[in-house]
């Protein structure tokens, strides 16, 4: 009885480690322009993760077996944890900093925009920030055909070394430690796309060719800010 | 020279409270890892160092510096980069010591509720309010009271083979329906105690109370020097010389050397229990060697 299930768990195991290579490219499609240049030392960190994670399942499962406690739920318990943290690795993208902020240019149709990130409402309360308020000045995003203003966001952190606090993927909390919440209770990011605040959230704003995308921090709900968007090509 | 826990009660609690106020207000990571070695020793003292790892504080210190960095991205230094989420060095930092302080403090309430018995609280409590000092003593009966009635629940359980015990799943469920068990118990249990305490005329006259506790010159001493040495530390806080900052970018380690003596200072407090301990061990040898 204990040896056939036994025989079976490993199996079960065996047939885990086969397909982690596979569903770690699946897992990572959606994303792919966004990772495209780390694609194979992504899923190549991804299988030794998985491959770790078994190998501590089945030491597990010997530390059992010579302790003497066979129980069979005690190895359908292992094989669970086991296989929810397997799942759990195929939907982490790791990456370390270098790699992450000097990945590729997307290669497929793009479309040009511009992006420019302000926080003129701070200057001068805290040393870290800028002191023209200007943390990224007006640059070129070239962002994937119906990318929106959230993909673009993160491609510029990319490119010029931002670093973003988010929450889900529609929510900005900070860009370069300066963070909602720091200076009063109505403080926070807010965008504006050819000189108009967006009623939608940034990921779900979809970008058209020329777009002029302005991130300003504000200390009043967006009162204290307005668009600098002179119109046009500049 | 007597043992830390046989000062009197006041004596003891001003020297915890000036202890862990100190280590609760601060982040400085020197106050923090002296209030940790302090708590470590002493309560390791008091045990006589049963020699087991610690695995449940490690498993904090752990828990701590992984957790913080995941779901705080502030800081300079990136590390990783998990899902477009980046994970700095200064986070990471932040959480240890994080870690480093919940468990000196986790280290030093241990001890605190295995010295501070419940006639201590009454006694340190009683004059302010006889009333508050019942109820504080009733609270802090009831932990090892329900760890009692726990643990014989559990061995009913087990006496009439509700479950084996070889193996998690079932050892899951055991507990959920001992704690079930528990609950149950508790609430009855509650009203018990009201009906009882109803009955022997609780709240009928004007309670006084009794202590047994002697105010010595060694006391005063302990005070005194508790007091002093916390306030020379808060003195330091205050005046800026012990200010640490982790965000946006760790404070320069070379600041750390103007809060040198205020460091010194909150390390003597933190050594206090364990030293009075550790003379007391040494002259309790020294005596037993002599017969």
């Amino acid at each position: 009885m204990n040896k056939r299930i036994l025989t079976m768990i490993l199996s079960l195991v065996l047939c885990l480690t086969l397909f982690p290579s596979p569903s770690a490219a699946i897992a990572s499609a959606p994303l792919s322009f966004l990772t495209s240049g780390n694609l194979s030392s992504q899923s190549g960190t991804k299988t030794i993760l998985v491959f770790i994670t078994i190998g501590l399942a089945l030491l597990a499962c010997l530390l059992l077996l010579i302790t003497g406690k066979r129980s069979w739920k005690n190895y359908l318990s292992i094989v669970v944890i086991c296989s929810i943290m397997v799942t759990g690795i195929h939907f982490v993208n790791i990456s370390s900093a270098d790699s992450y902020y000097t990945s590729a240019k997307y290669s497929g149709n793009t479309i040009s925009t511009t992006i420019v990130i302000r926080c003129d409402t701070v200057v001068g309360l805290a040393d870290f920030i800028p002191d023209d308020g200007c943390i990224l000045a007006q640059s070129e995003i070239e962002v994937p055909e119906n990318g929106t203003a959230y993909d673009q966001l993160i491609l510029a952190a990319k490119a010029y070394n931002l670093l973003l606090d988010k929450q889900s993927d529609s929510y900005i909390r900070a860009i370069n430690n300066v963070s909602e919440l720091d200076y009063g209770a109505l403080s926070g990011w807010m965008y504006c796309v050819n000189g108009e605040f967006a009623d939608v959230g940034c990921s779900e704003f979809k970008l058209k060719n020329g777009d002029y995308v302005e991130w300003q921090y504000t200390r009043n709900l967006g009162k204290d800010i307005s668009s600098t968007y002179t119109g046009g090509s500049s | 020279m007597k043992a830390f826990e046989d000062y009197n009660p006041l004596a003891v609690f001003i020297c915890y409270a000036a202890i862990i106020t100190i280590a609760m207000f601060t982040m400085q990571p020197v106050l923090l890892i002296m209030s940790l070695i302090g708590s470590g020793m002493y309560d390791s003292v008091r045990h006589k160092g049963s020699g087991k790892i610690p695995w449940f504080y490690l498993g904090v210190l752990i828990g701590c510096t992984v957790i913080n960095p995941l779901f705080n991205h502030t800081g300079s230094t990136v590390l990783l980069v998990l899902n477009d989420n980046p994970v700095t060095l200064e986070a990471v930092c932040y959480g240890l010591m994080l870690g480093i302080m919940l468990v000196g403090m986790l280290w030093w309430f241990h001890s605190f509720t295995a010295i501070m018995t419940s006639d201590k609280l009454l006694y340190i409590f009683g004059t302010a309010s006889p009333k508050l000092a019942l109820i504080l003593s009733m609270v802090f009966r009831y932990i090892p009271l329900y760890r009692r009635q726990a643990l014989k629940v559990d061995r009913a359980q087990k006496g009439i083979g509700l479950y084996k015990d070889d193996n998690l799943p079932d050892r899951l469920k055991g507990a959920m329906r001992c704690f079930s068990v528990m609950v149950t118990w508790a609430l009855e249990n509650g009203i018990t105690t009201a009906d009882s305490m109803a009955a022997r005329g609780y709240g009928v006259a004007h309670r006084s109370r009794f202590a047994i506790f002697r105010f010595r010159k060694n006391d005063t001493v302990l005070i005194a020097v508790s007091v002093i040495l916390s306030g020379i530390t808060v003195a330091g806080m205050s005046g800026g010389s012990l200010d640490f900052s982790y965000y946006p970018v760790l404070t320069d380690f070379s600041t750390l050397r103007a809060g040198i003596p205020f460091c010194a200072c909150y390390g003597i407090l933190c050594l206090i229990p364990a030293f009075l301990e550790i003379s007391e061990v040494i002259r309790w040898k020294y005596l037993q060697s002599g017969i």
